[in-house]
């Protein structure tokens, strides 16, 4: 079963509330330096005709190498692709699949609705949150909308992803193997992958470097940068502001199971007066020893 | 004082041997006398810088070599010279044609060419502007021998290249020509021009926006150097196919290029798969992969499918980007005026 | 949830102006960059490498050409100019010169008129200063060659002759004994400068009058030096003091010799029989 990590921790005085798991940040920081190596070896092929697209080549070591960091890159990103959906159905399964069967009170309807309220599900209410952001950004309201844990920028980059990594891996395939490809398409379909690999890489980047870097990175209560990617835990104001209803959320379940609080503050007092303790024990025994020794002396 | 005079000698005529290697040219004429200054040279009338200055030491090092200037400028009789045509390749030069002892000429090539798509006179061609026809010196340069024979050195250490000439000299004893002729059968085994020399060549014409509408044709090059053939050439990549893989079949000669709609073309269409399967480039290419279009351009009436998928990816970009950018614009402007609000007013 | 008051302090309001400022440059650059598979044009340009420049630079003397039309020749770049022909790669450093006066209008190709021997005098004006022909110094003993260097002005008295001249940064030129200036003196520079800013503004009269004093040096002087003045067979009635300027007993002897002088001659002879006369008219504006 999954390790139960703390919904809150306490560190210097602020509470920071769980975010993103550690499986979670290991699949991040694979699908971003991914993202990245195919980045920076994909452009300069597609915009070939500018002055900066030589140098990038030659820094790598030339065509042959960018060639296949980009395949490398490439196959990694499928292959977390693939992973991400057993993450999602072993997911179902030991949260809700198995302990249903167990229990003897499996309905299809259930598991719709365990899938529709799953952290990243499009619903109704994100519809409405980006009607409520309009209306907020236009001044209509006094209101940001209230979040859930994810909220409708985040699943817009999480389901950009997911549509994009088939669409670019399958057009990608066919690229590597234009041969194979040819013998069960029309010549055409080779071209037409190209198009289509270059231009959705184009529409990923563009979205990735400004509006996912602009929303999770650097927006002004973030800025100058967020380190959420690296430590999964927001710190309170952050929580309370952009996601109101799962602060919310997490406060009831601490309430009534204040394990899943870890005071790391406390933690560290209470290890610093041990350490204290300890050393006093150990510096009154040396000077309680030199002064017998001293003593010893006197006598003679 | 006799070694000393000795070494003098010695050394003398070392110099008098170099220099009279160097001084090889071919100019019994003198052409150089008044053709070495670099600048010798004019402005035509329209506009044009016009050289006459030919660097000897390049020229004897050039295929040309051989070859004495009015051997290709045969109107040149006279001091100061008339007025003269365009130097015609076809032209019998003054050196034999090694094997039988017939007057050289490049008439061959220039009949091959003449069947080639690149004469107004075939069949296929659009536009016959001839003036837009490519001539000999249009492609070739004078070039310089590709092999060196300093490179022998290269591949074997103990093969100094002098040695490799007295093997030679063995037979063709006091026989300057089989310099000549090792320079010349070397120059031809050697590797073809860079792939980025061939594309060049041809995009002189190939990549013209002007050319390629009044030819009705597509910008060749451009939309060469937008497939991945064309970057492997632009990046550098060794033995990237050129213009050439593609449009000589394997084994003719690159001035016998023919339209794609002539069958016996490297490009026609049914058959052009053959030219993609070869061992070093495609092995085992279907008929549609010769299909794959090498000189793609988004036209909604050559190529409609490619058109729509393209007009689609960035309706969707544009789509989908915009409105997040003037989403994120907005939320800047309302953090500006975060007490700013338009239903306080209402409340008052 | 009341709204307290949120307190706009100039971190926030730089924060926002950047940030929107940056946001409208990302929009700007994504456009480029989605949008350039339909812009044929621009994207077909850059192929050809070395033809276009060589094309743009054509572009720019012809257009160069017309925008001049009025007021003598074209400065014509002697590098940058568009090749007709090149089967013979020249390689040239072909050094600019930038310190002639005469050069700054006429370009380091300046002769065009007369069809058989420009091309022989814009040989010579490679390396000999437009003055050393143009202006014919009657005095031999109050004057001096000197060779500058075409970029820099440096002067020297000699430099290397063993050779011919081929790819040189140097120029002859005339200086009066004490290296005073013959032509492009500080007062003639300046009037020249003054000339070619206004001369887009210039009625014609005014302008063929400013010309007119621009060229008199040149169009007073009847004797100007010719071919054979210095191509003699008899060397020590040459105009160029060969030993002086620096060339060997050898070269000076191939300048004179037979078959320079005999080329002189045929062309003096079907050519150039009024060699560097001042024609009516058309000259003054060249």
């Amino acid at each position: 079963m999954m390790r139960k990590l703390p919904l809150i921790k306490i560190k210097n005085g602020t509470k920071h509330y769980l975010k993103i798991t550690g499986n979670q940040k290991a699949q991040h920081y694979i699908l971003m330096t991914t993202f990245l190596m195919l980045t920076i070896t994909g452009f300069p092929l597609k915009f070939h005709y500018y002055e900066w697209a030589k140098p990038v080549i030659e820094f790598f070591g030339g065509l042959h190498v960018t060639r296949t960091l980009h395949r490398i890159a490439g196959v990694t990103m499928c292959g977390l692709f693939f992973y991400h959906w057993y993450y999602l159905i072993k997911n179902i399964y030991n949260y809700y699949w198995g302990p249903a069967k167990r229990s003897g009170t499996f309905s299809w309807g259930e598991l719709g609705k365990f899938v529709y309220y799953s952290p990243m599900c499009p619903r109704a209410k994100d519809g409405k949150d980006i009607a409520d952001f309009v209306k907020f950004a236009l001044f209509i309201s006094d209101d940001r909308p209230k979040h859930e844990r994810f909220h409708w920028r985040e699943k817009f980059d999480y389901w950009a992803v997911f549509w994009g990594i088939p669409v670019l891996g399958i057009t990608g395939v066919f690229l590597w193997f234009p041969v194979w490809a040819a013998s069960f398409m029309p010549g055409w379909a080779i071209n037409i992958s190209y198009i289509a690999h270059s231009d959705e890489a184009m529409l990923a980047v563009s979205v990735i470097f400004i509006w996912h870097m602009y929303n999770a990175h650097v927006n002004y209560d973030k800025f100058p940068a967020s380190n959420l990617f690296i430590t999964g835990y927001l710190p309170e104001n952050l929580m309370k502001h952009e996601y109101y209803v799962e602060w919310a959320r997490i406060n009831k379940i601490v309430e009534k199971d204040p394990s899943f609080m870890v005071d790391v503050d406390a933690q560290q007092e209470a290890q610093k007066l041990e350490d204290e303790e300890k050393l006093s024990i150990i510096r009154d025994q040396i000077s309680f020893l030199q002064e017998s020794e001293k003593n010893d002396k006197g006598d003679k | 004082m006799r070694i000393y005079c000795f070494i003098a000698v010695m050394v003398f005529s070392l110099f008098v041997t170099c220099a009279s290697a160097q001084a090889a040219v071919t100019d019994g004429e003198n052409c150089m006398m008044c053709h070495k200054y670099p600048g010798l040279t004019r402005v035509n009338d329209e506009g044009y810088l016009r050289v006459f200055y030919v660097d000897s030491e390049n020229y004897a090092h050039t295929v040309h070599t051989k070859v004495k200037c009015t051997g290709c400028h045969v109107d040149i009789k006279e001091i100061p010279h008339k007025e003269m045509k365009p130097v015609d390749c076809s032209t019998e030069c003054h050196i034999n044609n090694a094997g039988s002892e017939k007057p050289f000429s490049h008439k061959k090539i220039v009949e091959t060419l003449k069947k080639s798509i690149h004469n107004p006179d075939n069949p296929d061609v659009r536009a016959r502007i001839v003036e837009d026809f490519p001539s000999c010196t249009n492609c070739h340069k004078n070039p310089t021998y590709r092999f060196d024979p300093g490179d022998v050195e290269s591949v074997d250490e103990a093969r100094h290249k002098e040695r490799v000439l007295q093997k030679c000299a063995v037979c063709h004893d006091n026989n300057i020509d089989y310099k000549y002729f090792f320079n010349h059968v070397t120059h031809r085994i050697k590797n073809l021009a860079p792939s980025e020399d061939v594309v060049k060549t041809c995009s002189k014409c190939h990549s013209r926006e002007e050319m390629a509408t009044k030819h009705k044709m597509k910008n060749a090059a451009a939309t060469y150097l937008d497939t991945f053939h064309g970057k492997a050439v632009e990046f550098g990549m060794p033995h990237a196919p050129t213009c050439i893989d593609c449009h000589v079949k394997k084994g003719d000669s690159a001035h016998n290029i023919q339209s794609w709609r002539n069958p016996k073309s490297a490009t026609y269409e049914p058959n052009r798969y053959k030219t993609c399967e070869d061992a070093d480039c495609h092995a085992n290419a279907s008929q549609q992969f010769g299909m794959i279009r090498m000189h793609s351009v988004i036209d909604k009436d050559i190529y409609p499918i490619e058109f729509y998928v393209a007009l689609g990816f960035t309706i969707l970009t544009i789509g989908a980007f915009y409105p997040l950018l003037g989403l994120m614009i907005l939320e800047l402007i309302r953090e500006l005026f975060p007490n700013f609000s338009l239903r306080r007013k209402k409340k008052d | 949830m009341s709204h307290q008051h949120v307190k706009v302090g100039p971190k926030r309001i730089i924060y926002c102006l950047l940030g929107i400022a940056i946001m409208v440059y990302c929009g700007y650059i994504v456009e480029i960059l989605v949008m350039h598979i339909w812009h044929k044009a621009p994207h077909a340009e850059h192929g050809e490498a070395g033809l276009s420049k060589e094309d743009k630079l054509y572009q720019d003397m012809i257009a160069g050409v017309s925008q001049d039309g009025g007021h003598g020749a074209p400065v014509v770049d002697i590098n940058s100019s568009h090749k007709l022909y090149d089967f013979h790669e020249t390689k040239r450093t072909a050094i600019e010169d930038t310190q002639n006066l005469c050069v700054s209008c006429h370009g380091d190709v300046p002769h065009d008129k007369k069809k058989e021997v420009r091309a022989f005098l814009n040989m010579h004006a490679y390396f000999m200063a437009c003055e050393t022909c143009h202006i014919k110094v009657e005095n031999t003993m109050t004057t001096k060659f000197v060779w500058y260097e075409k970029t820099t002005g440096e002067q020297k008295d000699k430099i290397d002759l063993s050779t011919y001249l081929k790819d040189t940064p140097y120029k002859l030129l005339p200086l009066a004994a004490d290296g005073g200036k013959l032509y492009d003196n500080d007062q003639m520079v300046k009037y020249v400068d003054e000339f070619k800013s206004q001369v887009n503004n210039m009625a014609p009269s005014a302008k063929s009058a400013a010309m007119k004093v621009i060229h008199r040096p040149m169009t007073e002087l009847k004797n100007a030096v010719n071919c054979e003045n210095c191509h003699t067979p008899d060397r020590a009635k040459a105009y160029l003091p060969f030993e002086k300027i620096g060339y060997p007993e050898r070269r000076a002897n191939q300048l004179v010799g037979n078959e320079v002088v005999g080329m002189v001659n045929k062309y003096k002879e079907f050519y150039i029989p009024n060699f560097l006369k001042p024609a009516e008219g058309t000259e003054s504006e060249n």
